[in-house]
């Protein structure tokens, strides 16, 4: 607890790491609120390009496709021609459509190019119509046309849209997801506490950090102390962030409020562990470790969308992996999932791959570390 | 024996040999000086030590168990001052002692009894609330030692902890660390200043080039170089043909100008003064000042090496 409490005024009194953490993400909020004040604005989904294998004989489904709208009565999806399951491959890798459903094994089932909002529509409508396609079945006793034409109408309540825009928020507003940005990206600023607190612990750094390695004091320890000081802070200026931008900004977030910060702590935990993981492996200076991690925190966040959502698709199409290995790449889809998704599931999902992934650059930090011996000091 | 280093070889990444099977022992209660010009393998041979670098070939034992940087136990009872100022300077003097004194010592009543006799031993009490920042050279030199010998270890690396600091703090430190070592301390004092390690050190391993090229106590070391006496005259009018004269007195064995001064190089006997005055007063050759030296360690290290231990 010592240790902690002095390590805490240690990077308190860090004049840089205070203007940085607490100071820079308000001003940067400020900025993004002038500019994109007057650019709030409701926004509506476009509709979605569909099409349906031609050997998919299934009336009820392509009614409830034609027949769903938004809530401006905007047609959902446009459905396109049958065709066989090579041609509608070929066309959507043209992206002439978002995605085609087909029945594989008695299942309806779909395929989409990439991920996206129209991706996400085809998804969530497939899901609720099999989820009451399967309660009617279960519900055998009742005539199959009286079935089906209940199944038709359930579809057509736009409910499911609602849902859809952001669950219990229906001031869908795309400005809000640069605040969302802007708190991942901050999450990524913990990068250059990893670079602090690694600096304090390898001999070749620093006097103070050789001074340090000498003590009989165990390096997995002091990274854990050092870390929780840094997390502390670190999350102290994502929370201020989070409710400057709510309570003084006025910018209307998912009502979940809980949620976000949730996900922003584990992003500032990934942040921390990203600069910790890199610092600990990367022998050079710290400046130029600090450079280095502007880099590639500069280089990660462009990958997951902070400054073009697509880019994160593109990021990802190209090279899954960076799915589960881009800490701003999983921090961001957290907040775009609680921002379009009512279900938890991939936001639960991110976050649990962004802890497990923190805990291996952490780990990973503490095997580099352990009992190291340099080649020069 | 506290510290026992065997054939120990390193080899830095440029194909640098900073330590060339270096061996040497420090027994239980001695001030041991490590001296040795810049670049010799010093420090090197310090943090191969302190089990913070890599070494290709060698033992390193420290009270008698092998050393590594997971030896915790034997890191508990070691100190160390580097030669550079190793504090944190968001932290005031006190903050500073107890951090380090506190990665040794966990118990809060006798870590706070510590610093306070580390302050006291280096009279930095009335800093104890100031910033690093705003110390003097010397001030935070002492800092520096306070932070590494807190925690009242029993052996204690000083590594040339009198780099650019003023007569009077050197003076200082040496007294501390003669002091510490009376109150019981072990201590390795490196450095390049021959005066320092005659002044404290109880035995001395003069090293050049990563090898022990010397070692023994003061006396010992000036016993074993043949060179006896340096005389030194300031001639008002130097010329060649004195060093072939002064160069037949009995004894000498090297004679040559630094500036207007003819040094005269004796080896062992009696001193030569009165032949050099003799000589001076029969040719009426007119000097200034004339005084004599005995040796130093740095005639042990020029004897052994051909240079200076300041080249």
């Amino acid at each position: 607890m010592r240790l902690f409490a002095i390590r805490l005024k240690m990077l308190l009194k860090s004049r840089a790491n205070v203007f940085w953490t607490f100071i820079y993400p308000l001003l940067l909020g400020l900025f993004f609120y002038m500019g994109f004040g007057n650019l709030s604005s409701r926004s509506s989904f476009a509709t979605v390009h569909v099409s349906v294998a031609s050997d998919m004989a299934d009336p009820v489904l392509l009614e409830a496709f034609t027949s769903a709208e938004y809530d401006d009565g905007k047609k959902v999806f446009q459905v396109h021609a049958k065709l066989s399951r090579e041609e509608l491959e070929a066309v959507l890798q043209e992206e002439r459509i978002t995605g085609y459903v087909y029945r594989e094994g008695g299942e309806i089932t779909y395929r989409i190019r990439t991920n996206g909002i129209g991706e996400s529509i085809i998804k969530s409508f497939l899901d609720e119509f099999i989820q009451m396609e399967h309660l009617f079945q279960e519900l055998g006793q009742l005539d199959p046309d009286v079935r089906a034409g209940m199944l038709a109408d359930l579809m057509k309540d736009n409910r499911y849209l609602q849902e859809i825009n952001t669950a219990t928020n229906p001031d869908y507003n795309n400005f809000v997801i640069y605040f969302y940005a802007l708190i991942a990206m901050t999450c990524m600023f913990g990068s250059f506490w990893g670079v602090s607190l690694v600096g304090d612990l390898q001999a070749d750094n620093s006097y103070r950090a050789l001074r340090t390695a000498i003590a009989p004091e165990s390096k997995l320890k002091l990274l854990t102390i050092y870390f929780l000081a840094a997390l502390a802070l670190h999350f102290s200026g994502n929370l201020l962030l989070i409710f400057y931008l709510k309570y003084i900004l006025d910018v209307e977030f998912s009502q979940n409020l809980l949620l976000i910060i949730l996900a922003s702590f584990v992003g500032c935990v990934a942040g921390i562990a990203m600069g910790t993981f890199l610092a600990g492996i990367i022998r050079a200076p710290e400046r130029k470790k600090e450079g280095i991690m502007v880099v590639v925190s500069l280089f990660s966040s462009a990958l997951s969308g902070l400054m073009m959502v697509k880019v994160k698709y593109w990021a990802e199409t190209y090279f899954p992996p960076l799915r589960f290995i881009n800490p701003a790449g999983l921090v961001t889809d957290s907040f775009f999932s609680l921002y379009y998704f009512s279900d938890l599931s991939r936001y639960i999902r991110d976050l649990l791959t962004l802890s497990v992934l923190s805990i291996l650059l952490v780990f990973g930090t503490y095997l580099k570390m352990r009992g190291e011996k340099y080649d020069s000091v | 024996m506290v510290v026992k280093l065997e054939n120990v070889t390193k080899t830095y990444k440029k194909g640098v040999r900073a330590l060339d099977n270096l061996s040497f022992e420090v027994r239980d209660g001695e001030i041991f000086g490590l001296l040795g010009p810049n670049g010799s393998g010093k420090t090197t041979s310090i943090n191969c030590l302190l089990g913070l670098l890599k070494y290709e070939s060698g033992n390193i034992e420290v009270f008698g168990e092998p050393m590594s940087a997971n030896r915790y136990d034997l890191k508990a009872e070691i100190g160390f001052v580097p030669q550079n100022v190793a504090v944190y300077t968001e932290l005031t003097v006190y903050e500073n002692v107890d951090y380090f004194c506190g990665l040794y010592v966990k118990e809060k009543e006798k870590r706070r009894r510590l610093v306070e006799e580390a302050l006291n031993f280096v009279s930095l009490l009335e800093y104890r609330n100031v910033y690093p920042r705003k110390l003097s050279v010397g001030l935070l030199r002492r800092l520096n030692i306070a932070c590494g010998i807190a925690h009242k270890p029993r052996l204690i690396i000083f590594d040339e902890p009198t780099v650019g600091v003023d007569p009077q703090t050197r003076n200082r430190v040496l007294e501390g660390i003669k002091r510490l070592n009376r109150e019981g301390a072990t201590v390795i004092y490196t450095s390049h200043y021959m005066e320092e390690v005659e002044q404290i050190c109880d035995y001395i391993v003069i090293m050049d080039k990563g090898k022990v090229i010397a070692h023994g106590t003061n006396e010992e070391l000036k016993a074993s170089i043949r060179h006896g006496e340096t005389i030194e005259v300031q001639l008002l009018e130097p010329k060649k043909e004195y060093l072939e004269l002064f160069g037949k007195i009995h004894n000498v064995y090297s004679t040559y100008y630094k500036d207007d001064i003819l040094v005269i190089k004796s080896e062992k006997g009696s001193t030569n003064i009165p032949n050099v005055l003799e000589i001076l007063k029969d040719k009426g050759i007119k000097y200034g000042l004339l005084f004599s030296e005995i040796p130093t360690l740095n005639d042990v290290f020029l004897e052994i090496t051909g240079k200076e231990l300041r080249d």
